[in-house]
């Protein structure tokens, strides 16, 4: 059982933003959240959690237990834009990244060359260097034990559940830690005095399969800290690209050529596998210096072949004056969409 | 235990029950038939715990007892004797020996006391129904079921007592079959979502003979249907069933005739060339014509010409085959009714003249 699987969630997230932002809302109970009568708390900060403030609570009821609180009414937009930042960072590790919310994600990292730990570990110090907020990481065997891990020891916690430390991790811990137990099914466990995840440890798994059918058995599993779940990347890809670092830097156009036509190839049978096609090729250079350049062109028909990407990613190289020696060289196919055809849904709004 | 059975009733009656055994079960005992003796008969069980059957096969009674054996050895032995008398000989053990003219066999068992049974039923909704009303309409809509696991609520068929009408609709989103049956009596309403395993099972066991009856039996989370000697427990799957009236359409702007069987045989061709390619194919109405095409840049293409009865618009549509062929091969009537209203928006399918067959497929737009 490697620890390939890494949950990573933002530590009070949209708060956090703010409080980066405005350096008056730092140190202080900030509520973000609806305004109106009815609005309630999306995210607290630390601060505003000491007053006992949690996020799905009513703000009238959450400006009565912290009349001081800072509101702030939320900011998708912004939000959005972080997130994709901190994804972008997740990309960059692996390809299996399965978004949950705007601030959080799994990862599974086993094709990567670098231990989990390592990512993680390099995941947290980025995330505070380059986007100056805290995330807290969990590492395990798991999505459902990653993402209990990443719960331990918030803000800022590393938490690492192995096969040697998940049962005595587990046994303490209340049912309602366990995926998929909600209020109902919690109560329900509670009546058959069901309090904690040991006592479904040491339950008879035919009484659990008997009064919760399939839930039972997933349930027992679960308190076992097992889960079969597979990181999964929703829907098409925004862009797929490869990179390179070459190893030894060079400004020679002949060699770059080379190394751009084993890209396009790597990308075209991406791309092919994907089932999708794309408009907008990127070509990406990073210089001796470290400075990065990046040159696009978008074709009027969608391309999916190694000999199409190549071309224009060579004509895109061509037209650039080396003036420097080049250190890593990228092709990337954007502008996706899916080969085949659509399938509309019925449950949708028109189109 | 030790009983006399005949081998064709015993072979029938572990047939039936073993639709509920599952061959990957989460508990060994689950692989097992729970056979008792009731009285003067023999009574079989074979459960997954979403679903169980039970069934009564005739015997005579020596010694009674209970015991679980291993469903696939049962079966496979039990099928490949005589069609004659058999005994079956159980010890406190659970050793069971089955003997039948010079053969003898014997099966290791498990304890009948530890064979987990789904909760009895105790009171709920109750009516009768025709079994071959319910198998027509289990038919119906069975197909159109979900198996995307993630939306539980999709994996079956919804069941609706309302205004004196049985109604039972399935989707899984990009088509939708929704069929009726008048009750002629007052019900209390009642609304519940069937899993699509216990509708396949139904289907395969409910007598498509005129005069047979099935008795119902609902509560908010299981549900029981006895008939024919045979008793089937289900699960009901909990959550929200889609609003599915408001996805069938009322208006339409082109309205076609077509015969029921050329339709289905010219789908099938037009998706032989498609399957790898999401089986989608083209369809054209124009002046009472109909034009079935597909194109698979692998293979090559075909095309299909149909004579129809046309009224309206001309327009045309893609659709993915199996979706069509799906709802073709259950409708009972010569002639199909076609709705459509442009190439974006739903299709409807009906019987000719009646209503009590609805069926929406949900076009797919070509890149």
């Amino acid at each position: 059982m490697e620890l390939n699987i890494i949950h990573i969630d933002m530590d009070a997230f949209y708060a956090a933003i703010e409080m980066r932002d405005n350096p008056n809302l730092r140190g202080k109970p900030v509520i973000i959240g609806g305004t109106s009568r009815r609005g309630v708390v999306s995210t607290a900060s630390y601060e505003a959690r000491e007053y006992g403030i949690h996020s799905a609570m009513p703000m009238a009821k959450a400006k009565k237990l912290c009349p001081n609180g800072i509101i702030i009414q939320p900011n998708h937009q912004k939000y959005k834009k972080v997130s994709k930042a901190i994804h972008d960072i997740f990309n960059e590790y692996t390809d299996l990244v399965e978004p949950l919310a705007l601030d959080e994600a799994f990862l599974d990292v086993e094709a990567n060359s670098q231990n989990s730990i390592q990512v993680g570990r390099e995941i947290q110090r980025r995330i505070k260097k380059e986007l100056n907020l805290i995330a807290s990481i969990g590492i395990s065997y798991n999505k459902f034990l990653a993402k209990l891990a990443s719960d331990f020891d918030k803000p800022n916690g590393f938490k690492i559940i192995s096969p040697q430390n998940v049962n005595r991790l587990l046994s303490k811990l209340d049912v309602e830690a366990l995926w998929g137990v909600g209020p109902k099914t919690a109560a329900n466990l509670k009546d058959h005095n069901l309090y904690k995840v040991k006592d479904i440890v040491d339950t008879d798994l035919v009484f659990l399969i008997k009064q919760f059918g399939k839930k039972g058995y997933q349930i027992y599993q679960l308190a076992q800290g097992k889960d079969k779940r597979k990181v999964t990347p929703p829907g098409l890809p925004k862009s797929i690209g490869k990179e390179t670092t070459l190893r030894i830097d060079t400004n020679d156009k002949v060699l770059l050529s080379e190394h751009l036509k084993k890209l396009s190839k790597q990308v075209a049978v991406r791309v092919q596998n994907k089932e999708v096609h794309g408009k907008t090729v990127t070509l990406k250079l990073k210089y001796e210096d470290f400075e990065v350049l990046s040159r696009s062109q978008t074709v009027d028909d969608y391309i999916n072949e190694e000999s199409e990407i190549y071309q224009i990613a060579d004509g895109l190289l061509q037209d650039e004056e080396l003036t420097k020696k080049i250190r890593l060289i990228g092709v990337t196919l954007s502008n996706l969409k899916s080969t085949i055809y659509q399938q509309l849904n019925l449950f949708q709004s028109k189109n | 235990m030790q009983i006399k059975v005949n081998k064709k009733e015993l072979y029938e009656g572990i047939q039936i029950v073993s639709k509920a055994v599952s061959s990957k079960s989460t508990l060994p005992i689950l692989s097992g038939i729970l056979i008792k003796t009731v009285n003067d008969k023999l009574k079989l069980v074979g459960t997954d715990l979403e679903i169980g059957i039970e069934c009564n096969v005739n015997a005579k009674i020596i010694s009674n007892g209970s015991t679980v054996l291993p469903a696939n050895y049962l079966t496979s032995i039990i099928r490949e004797l005589p069609n004659q008398e058999l005994e079956l000989k159980v010890n406190e053990e659970n050793n069971a020996k089955i003997i039948c003219d010079l053969s003898e066999f014997k099966i290791n068992g498990f304890p009948a006391d530890e064979f987990p049974l789904l909760p009895e039923i105790e009171s709920g909704t109750e009516y009768l129904l025709k079994q071959k009303n319910l198998k027509t309409m289990i038919d119906r809509i069975k197909f159109a079921t979900s198996n995307d696991e993630s939306r539980p609520f999709l994996t079956g068929g919804l069941l609706l007592v309302e205004d004196q009408l049985l109604k039972m609709v399935a989707t899984d989103s990009y088509r939708l079959s929704y069929t009726e049956l008048n009750l002629d009596k007052e019900l209390s309403d009642n609304k519940v979502i069937i899993p699509s395993k216990t509708l396949d099972e139904l289907s395969k066991l409910l007598s498509s003979e005129e005069e047979k009856e099935v008795q119902i039996l609902t509560t908010d989370n299981q549900m029981l249907f006895d008939f024919s000697g045979i008793t089937i427990i289900s699960r009901l799957i909990e959550g929200n069933f889609p609003n599915y009236n408001q996805v069938i359409p009322n208006n339409f702007s082109t309205q076609v005739t077509v015969k029921r069987k050329d339709l289905l045989n010219a789908t099938k061709r037009a998706s032989l060339f498609v399957k790898d390619n999401s089986n989608i194919i083209r369809t054209k109405f124009e002046d009472s014509r109909l034009i079935i095409e597909s194109t698979s840049s692998k293979v090559g293409e075909s095309y299909e010409e149909l004579e129809i009865e046309q009224q309206g618009d001309n327009t045309e549509i893609a659709f993915n085959a199996n979706y069509l062929m799906d709802v073709l091969k259950v409708i009972d009537s010569e002639e199909v009714l076609l709705e459509l209203s442009g190439k974006l928006s739903p299709g409807v399918i009906k019987e000719m003249k009646s209503d009590e067959y609805i069926y929406v497929i949900m076009p797919v737009r070509s890149a």
